[in-house]
């Protein structure tokens, strides 16, 4: 096949113009994508009904003095008074900081372990025992926390526990655990990261399957140690999760883990252990008060955001990398 | 094309779901309309006792007489007063009560057996106490309210009343003979509300007051000592318990006793206020007063305090919740328990494999006193075990109405499926199980077999649940020997015990502020005793308890009970 050479001094002709595609409108789009969109309708609905409608109903309740069998609509409007009965309760002081303190020492004691715990499977060379050690580590988040509440019982119960039965042993007296404020929080954040530590090393690993491993062979080429291929390598690659997994979890601040925390307190520890959740429980559910619990909700909601956007603008000045 | 019909089908199926999810009320509103729109009639009514499709005759109770006291020998009211339900008519019957699980159970023959005696269906909900709370007030405030619960806490009752979400009682009442012999004047006036109206039907306690503290008899013995009369005898015995090791294995494995309320109040170990004083609201000399204002709960709390920091206290003692403290009970290891008169002897004897010399290691112990003479009295008796709530959306519907009311009243005391709804299923659905003697005093002897709850709930080993809506131990007797002679005789023995007036029964007091206050105290009582706060502190206390909502209750209390406040 003979191929036409372009002789010098030849003039160019443009190329004939290709029609760019016209920019096509939002409904053109649907419509021509129709079936696809029908099949996501489903989703849309399940988003708009159960995810988005229930918050612009916790906005309407939390400025509502919502009575049962009223309705939310038919409600009186009461403007700030459920915030006001929440700032002015007494305990809310206490509730608030303990909120705070929880979820930052959640964030502080749960955050990194799953990151060095996922770097290290990441590392190890037998696939077979890296499997086993996964699955092991996975296992404790399918626990409810009833069951774990029960587990950290038979280890920490002054009568027959594991660790008072060591204590004796060794010659101390028994210690009541579960009755001292200064072991609940330990208790709480041992407990909880023995729980989620395997389950939250999946988002990194899942980040490190993109790293390219020719970059760890030239590393070693060039004399890197472990150390110094995860500092180089590892750590620069899933930074970006990373930044995602605390921003998110930044959202959460005044989310102290209500659910573990009513199995685990009792009136002794009341003071270090009550937090939002548990408050809103008391107040909200316990006693028929659903209008201050939303108001709670939303205030939650809010600082949450606050946080969100908060720590994804330090992490995009500081880092580059940001979650959008 | 197949697609896009998939997607419009998946569509519609979610929204109609979510449809259906919000907006029980009109859900329900349909089902109530079974009594007349959709009222498919079964034809034979099952040969019950209501009226089959004849013209429905008018409630049996025309005009509400509240007895003053309990009938002295119950009787089962004639069938022929139901007749004013038309069992050719079928419902749909949402109920609701406190009970031991919350699990349901996958074959529930009472259920059956409750559907096809009255021509129903049954939606049946039992949880715990605290749950049912939560979840009633759920149901109401999302619109699905089932149509009854039997519920045993009356501020949540009140709440619900005070929303106008509740039929006033008096309008179920009339249809309910059997229910209405047990509302006595005292009853009535506990669930009757500013506005002369009913909360709902009270309904009488599981346990005929027979709660008590029992004590270790051959520990006694062993010890050389008599029943303890006072603190400081009771103090002398504590310490007997964990220094001279009575169970004999060597260890230093026995103790007074724990509180056993799983961390949340004082349980097993509250009666011990009584030594001190009156332990609730009461009126001395036309003064409103509470144990908080007269040294009863300080000096409870001292005694605690005393027993603890002499490490008299069993491990966990206030953490462990009530089941678990079982395993130190019945095992030797524990010295004074609070327990029903019987159940204490039934399960010792079990847990000592059915041995005759168990059933005498406890006895009650009398109401104990203080060191200045207070006391001895044990807590005030007599007060209703809950009430029956029904759901407002029932005034719509009067014949669903009458067929709740009609069961309902069948299971209770002594008519005729109260024992066929008890301990998991009684001889009209276990014939082989279990046996009902009535005797002429009322009394009845309720007869179950071990096996018994193998057939009947093997899935939770328990065969409470549909029993809490009339259960009683009131007027159950037993005839077995060794447990059944000496549980009834322990039960006689205690509720002739003196006791406090009762003056809870005429208060109807703020329930968020009541509950708020219960919290306060629970978590600053322990904390007394703990040591983290000193009694120095105690009239700080108190104030801090007016500030919580304490003086609310005083002025709502006093205006009451008509007494002048502290």
């Amino acid at each position: 096949m003979a191929h036409s050479i372009p002789r010098p001094g030849a003039s160019r002709r443009p190329a004939p113009a290709v029609a760019a595609p016209a920019r096509r409108g939002l409904w053109q789009r649907i419509a021509e994508h129709r079936i696809l969109y029908l099949m996501f309708l489903p989703v849309i609905a399940y988003y708009v009904i159960f995810r988005y409608w229930p918050i612009v109903l916790a906005w309407i309740v939390a400025f509502k003095d919502l009575q049962l069998g009223s309705g939310v609509f038919s409600s009186e409007w009461v403007g700030f008074a459920n915030f006001r009965v929440m700032f002015e309760d007494p305990e809310i002081v206490n509730v608030l900081r303990n909120t705070v303190e929880i979820s930052v020492l959640r964030i502080v004691v749960g955050f990194f372990p799953p990151i060095v715990l996922a770097i290290m499977f990441h590392d190890l060379a037998s696939r077979r025992l890296k499997k086993w050690l996964q699955s092991a580590v996975y296992i404790p988040h399918f626990f409810s926390w009833v069951i774990v509440y029960g587990i950290v019982f038979a280890f920490f119960s002054t009568g027959t526990g594991f660790v008072n039965n060591v204590l004796e042993w060794l010659g101390y007296a028994r210690f009541e655990f579960f009755l001292s404020e200064s072991w609940f929080r330990p208790l709480l954040l041992g407990s909880a990261l023995w729980k989620e530590i395997g389950w939250s090393t999946i988002i990194y690993l899942a980040a490190l399957t993109t790293v390219d491993p020719q970059l760890y062979e030239a590393a070693t080429m060039d004399g890197a140690g472990p150390i110094r291929r995860i500092a180089a390598i590892t750590l620069p690659s899933i930074l970006p999760v990373i930044t995602f997994v605390l921003c998110i979890n930044l959202g959460s601040i005044l989310f102290a883990g209500g659910e573990q925390i009513l199995l685990f307190y009792n009136k002794a520890v009341l003071d270090s252990a009550d937090v939002i959740e548990t408050w809103v429980y008391r107040e909200g559910l316990s006693r028929l008060q659903f209008s201050i619990g939303t108001a709670v909700g939303v205030f939650q909601s809010i600082i949450g955001m606050v946080f969100i956007l908060g720590s994804n603008f330090l992490a995009k000045k500081y880092t580059g990398r940001g979650i959008w | 094309m197949a697609f896009a019909a998939m997607a419009v089908v998946l569509a519609s199926v979610t929204a109609m779901s979510a449809c259906s999810d919000n907006s029980g009320n009109g859900g329900n509103a349909g089902s109530a309309g079974n009594g007349d729109g959709n009222a498919a009639a079964t034809g034979d009514g099952n040969g019950n006792n209501g009226n089959n499709g004849a013209e429905a005759a008018g409630p049996p109770v025309t005009e509400l007489n509240f007895p003053d006291a309990f009938p002295q020998v119950p009787k089962a009211v004639d069938k022929a007063s139901y007749a004013y339900d038309d069992m050719s008519k079928s419902y749909d019957l949402d109920v609701m009560l406190a009970g031991s699980f919350n699990q349901p159970v996958p074959e529930d023959k009472v259920k059956e057996y409750l559907e096809q005696k009255f021509n129903v269906k049954l939606k049946f909900t039992s949880m715990n106490g605290d749950d049912l709370k939560n979840s009633v007030s759920v149901r109401y405030a999302s619109g699905d309210e089932p149509d009854m619960v039997m519920m045993p806490d009356k501020n949540v009752a009140l709440s619900l009343y005070n929303a106008g979400q509740l039929l006033d009682g008096k309008e179920v009442l009339p249809y309910m003979p059997q229910a209405m012999a047990y509302v006595t004047k005292d009853f009535a006036k506990w669930a009757t509300t500013k506005d002369d109206q009913l909360i709902g039907v009270p309904r009488y306690g599981v346990f005929p007051d027979n709660w008590a503290y029992f004590i270790r008899q051959d520990w006694l013995k062993a010890f050389g000592m008599s029943m303890p009369t006072t603190e400081d005898e009771l103090f002398a015995y504590a310490k007997a318990v964990v220094e001279q090791d009575p169970n004999k294995n060597g260890k230093a494995d026995t103790w007074l006793m724990g509180a056993a309320g799983a961390g949340n109040a004082w349980s097993m170990m509250d009666a011990l206020k009584t030594m001190y004083g009156h332990p609730s609201w009461n009126v001395q000399d036309g003064k409103l007063n509470h144990p908080m204002l007269d040294g009863t709960t300080e000096n409870f709390l001292k005694f605690v305090k005393k027993l603890y920091d002499n490490k008299l206290l069993a491990p966990d003692w206030y953490t462990i919740g009530w089941e678990p403290f079982k395993a130190y009970t019945l095992n030797d290891q524990i010295g004074l328990v609070w327990y029903p008169g019987w159940n204490i002897v039934q399960e010792q004897y079990d847990a000592k494999k059915k041995d005759p010399a168990a059933a005498t290691l406890w006895e009650p112990l009398d109401p104990l006193k203080s060191n200045d003479g207070k006391g001895g009295m044990y807590g005030p008796g007599g007060s209703p075990g809950g009430m029956f709530i029904f759901s407002k959306k029932l005034k719509d519907d009067p014949g669903k109405m009458k067929r709740l009311a009609h069961m309902l009243d069948t299971m209770i005391y002594p008519n005729e499926n109260y024992w066929a709804v008890s301990q998991g299923g009684g001889p009209e659905i276990f014939p082989d199980d279990s046996t009902v003697k009535l005797n002429d005093d009322g009394t009845n002897v309720f007869f179950i077999k071990d096996s018994h709850i193998q057939k009947a709930k093997p899935e939770y080993q328990s065969l409470a649940d549909w029993q809490f809506f009339g259960y009683t131990l009131i007027w159950q007797v037993y005839d077995d020997e060794p447990v059944g002679v000496t549980g009834s005789k322990f039960n006689q023995q205690i509720i002739a015990m003196p006791r406090y007036k009762n003056f809870d029964m005429n208060l109807t007091l703020d329930g968020p502020t009541s509950q708020k206050l219960t919290d306060f105290q629970n978590k600053n009582e322990i904390s007394f005793v703990l040591g983290k706060r000193s009694f120095d502190d105690w009239d700080a206390y108190v104030e801090e308890w007016k500030k919580a909502g304490g003086q609310k209750l005083i002025d709502d209390a006093a205006a009451q009970l008509g007494a002048a406040k502290p």
